[in-house]
């Protein structure tokens, strides 16, 4: 029995083991609790890596929120990074005359600190009791020596500052921004927002020695020929970069002034000019393209006059042969042959190629600035006058494309003043192969020969080919004799890839200047007021400037 | 066996955790400090290239040429720049552009 009862002890030990499944739940239960905490911490060790990784991310760019800061203005720089425009903080002194403890004494300072300032007005505005400004941007040296005055009158205002290292230089590029940090013209207008919301600078196509000599050769043109303006492009002919725009007269950016007179216009991008005989270049490369003449092609009795509605269309050289090719007519610039050949060339054709090439209409470009060509209704005799560019208005710009898309095999190009990689820029042919071929050898011809119109460019070693074009300024709508000359330059020849455009605005003739050829042969002035007498000159002695730079640098 | 190896796993995520997070802690840190020193860095310098540009613009030069070099600088006629070129032992010296033709 007492056996059994042991045995039935045992059983229910075993009954107590038994219920041993009971506590291997409880063990379940705990392993999910472990689990939990695993599951948390894994989280908590997830979220610090990613944390890592985003540290790890700093510095590459896009993650940086772009946020426009009403206070900021990021810079502008030329093509080597020349600073062109940079905002400061700068600081102006002001007084609070209800601060003044002792006017004499800090009149006494103050002189010896500002000498040249009017002390009279200052007095007056000491005596009164509103605030007022003493000196504006005033320089760090200048600063110090007023704090230490120590007087509490003196009260600093820390401003920000758009500053222009190069003064009027760029003045019609960078154009100007208001009170409120806006920009109004310019590239300053055209990329206000991308000025405020990047923190890298702008960067342009534009070199400052090359502008800075192309003004003093323009400055030079209003000593020698007493012009009433000026305008100079120079620009990459394959790409477009604008690498100098310069218009005279131009203003100082620094001194902020509120400019009206039309005079400071934009003459390259906004001014719509007739430009004269630089036409006839177009006018012929319609004809190569059409495949309607060769350079070769012999136009006979061109004749000195003709009438068109009963307007007389005339030779500005009587001494012209009747006889000339095509060829001929480009380098003597003969206006009856131009419009032999617009004739040939036809309407539709003539007017289907100008558009291709961007003349007649608005183009897109980089400033606010920009001037749209003269509407006009075409016939036979806006035909004829066009065809040397008589009655046919477009900007300086607009012309340069064109030349630059003629001479540089075809390919179209938009002109730009903002530095792009090179691998962003795509070529695409809208001429046939033989335009540029064939039209180059006869620009060079019009500066190269006794016959040329351009022979005071033809600068030993630059290979300059171009054409001229003289034309009459239009006024109020009406022809005055006054005079728009126009010089487009090409150059090298042999490997075409820079274009000049010279703008001369109201040259007068200067009888007492001495003009030389590259021969050494001397000529005096006359009452010639031709492109050939005037911008011809200009150009080239801006080349000869130039060329050093374009020939090793770029 | 499983116990032992996921309390193991905690205390390494634990350890891990707490590396990281002070690793993390350190460099966002260093971070800041050399974002603020570089910020310095590159405002100075712009001053100073600002300086620079304005120094060194053309006009500048030019004013410089004319008080102080006006004998010593003067241009140089393009066709007698010559242009050096290293083809393998070989040195070519060339003319920058070749004499007008006409």
């Amino acid at each position: 029995m007492g056996k059994n009862n042991n045995t039935n002890l045992i059983l229910e030990d075993y009954e107590i083991q038994f219920s041993y499944k009971k506590s291997k739940s409880n063990l379940n239960i705990s392993f999910n609790r472990v689990a939990f905490i695993f599951f948390v911490f894994l989280i908590v060790s997830l979220i610090f890596s990613s944390k890592a990784i985003y540290l790890g991310s700093f510095g590459k760019e896009g993650n940086k929120p772009h946020i426009i800061k009403s206070d900021y203005r990021s810079s502008i720089i030329d093509r080597d990074r020349n600073i062109l425009a940079k905002t400061v903080i700068t600081t102006n002194v002001g007084i609070n005359p209800n601060l003044v403890i002792n006017k004499k004494k800090l009149l006494i300072n103050l002189k010896l600190i500002f000498p040249n300032k009017d002390y009279k007005k200052i007095e007056k505005k000491l005596n009164g009791e509103k605030f007022f400004y003493l000196q504006k941007r005033i320089s760090q040296n200048k600063f110090e020596e007023l704090i230490l005055l120590g007087d509490k009158s003196i009260i600093p205002e820390e401003k920000i500052s758009r500053i222009y290292p190069q003064g009027s230089l760029f003045s019609h590029i960078i154009g100007q921004i208001d009170n409120d940090n806006n920009g109004i013209s310019g590239i300053e207008k055209f990329y206000d927002y991308e000025l405020r919301k990047n923190d890298e600078p702008i960067q342009l196509t534009v070199d400052t020695d090359i502008q800075y000599l192309i003004r003093e050769g323009l400055i030079k043109s209003k000593e020698i020929f007493n012009n009433l303006g000026s305008a100079a492009l120079l620009m990459n002919i394959n790409t477009g970069e604008v690498i100098s725009l310069v218009s005279l007269p131009d203003f100082d950016l620094n001194k902020r002034e509120t400019i009206d007179d039309l005079n400071y216009t934009n003459k390259v991008t906004k001014g719509v000019y007739e430009l004269g005989s630089v036409f006839k270049t177009l006018t012929l490369a319609a004809a190569f393209e059409n495949n309607i003449v060769e350079p070769e092609t012999f136009f006979e009795k061109l004749g000195k006059k003709i009438y068109c509605a009963g307007n007389v269309i005339s030779e500005y050289d009587n001494k012209l042969p009747a006889n000339l090719t095509a060829e001929q007519i480009l380098v003597r610039s003969s206006n009856i042959g131009s419009v032999r050949i617009a004739q040939k060339v036809g309407l539709e054709k003539y007017k289907s190629f100008l558009n291709k090439l961007g003349i007649l209409n608005k183009i897109e470009f980089d400033l606010e600035e920009v001037g749209q060509p003269l509407n006009f209704r075409w016939g036979k005799c806006k035909l004829a006058t066009s065809s040397f560019g008589h009655g046919i208005a477009t900007t300086p710009l607009q012309l340069a494309k064109a030349y630059s898309i003629i001479s540089n095999g075809g390919y179209e190009i938009n002109p730009s003043l903002i530095k792009k990689e090179k691998k962003n820029i795509q070529k695409k042919k809208i001429l046939k192969n033989n335009v540029s071929k064939k039209i180059n050898p006869i620009l060079r011809k019009v500066v190269s020969t006794k016959e040329g119109t351009a022979s005071f460019a033809n600068i030993s070693g630059y290979e300059i080919a171009g054409k001229t074009g003289t034309a009459d300024k239009v006024k109020n709508g009406i022809y005055t004799k006054d005079k728009i000359n126009t010089f487009v330059s090409i150059f090298p020849f042999s490997n075409p890839k820079f274009i000049l455009l010279v703008l001369l605005d109201e040259p007068k003739p200067n009888k007492e200047y001495t003009y030389t050829l590259s021969s050494g042969q001397k000529y005096k002035g006359n009452w010639r007021n031709t492109a050939g007498w005037t911008t011809v000159l200009i150009s080239g002695q801006i080349i000869k400037n130039i060329g050093p730079i374009l020939a090793t640098k770029y | 066996m499983k116990r032992i190896a996921l309390i193991i796993s905690i205390i390494i995520l634990i350890l891990a955790t707490t590396f990281t997070k002070n690793s993390t802690k350190k460099i966002g840190k260093e971070i800041f400090n050399l974002r603020e020193d570089i910020r310095i860095l590159t405002d100075q310098y712009e001053l100073v290239l600002l300086d620079y540009n304005f120094l060194s613009s053309p006009k500048k030069l030019h004013e410089y040429q004319k008080n102080f070099f006006e004998n010593e600088l003067i241009p140089i006629d393009i066709q007698n720049v010559n242009q050096i070129e290293f083809n393998d032992e070989e040195v070519v010296i060339k003319k920058l552009v070749e004499s007008s033709e006409n």
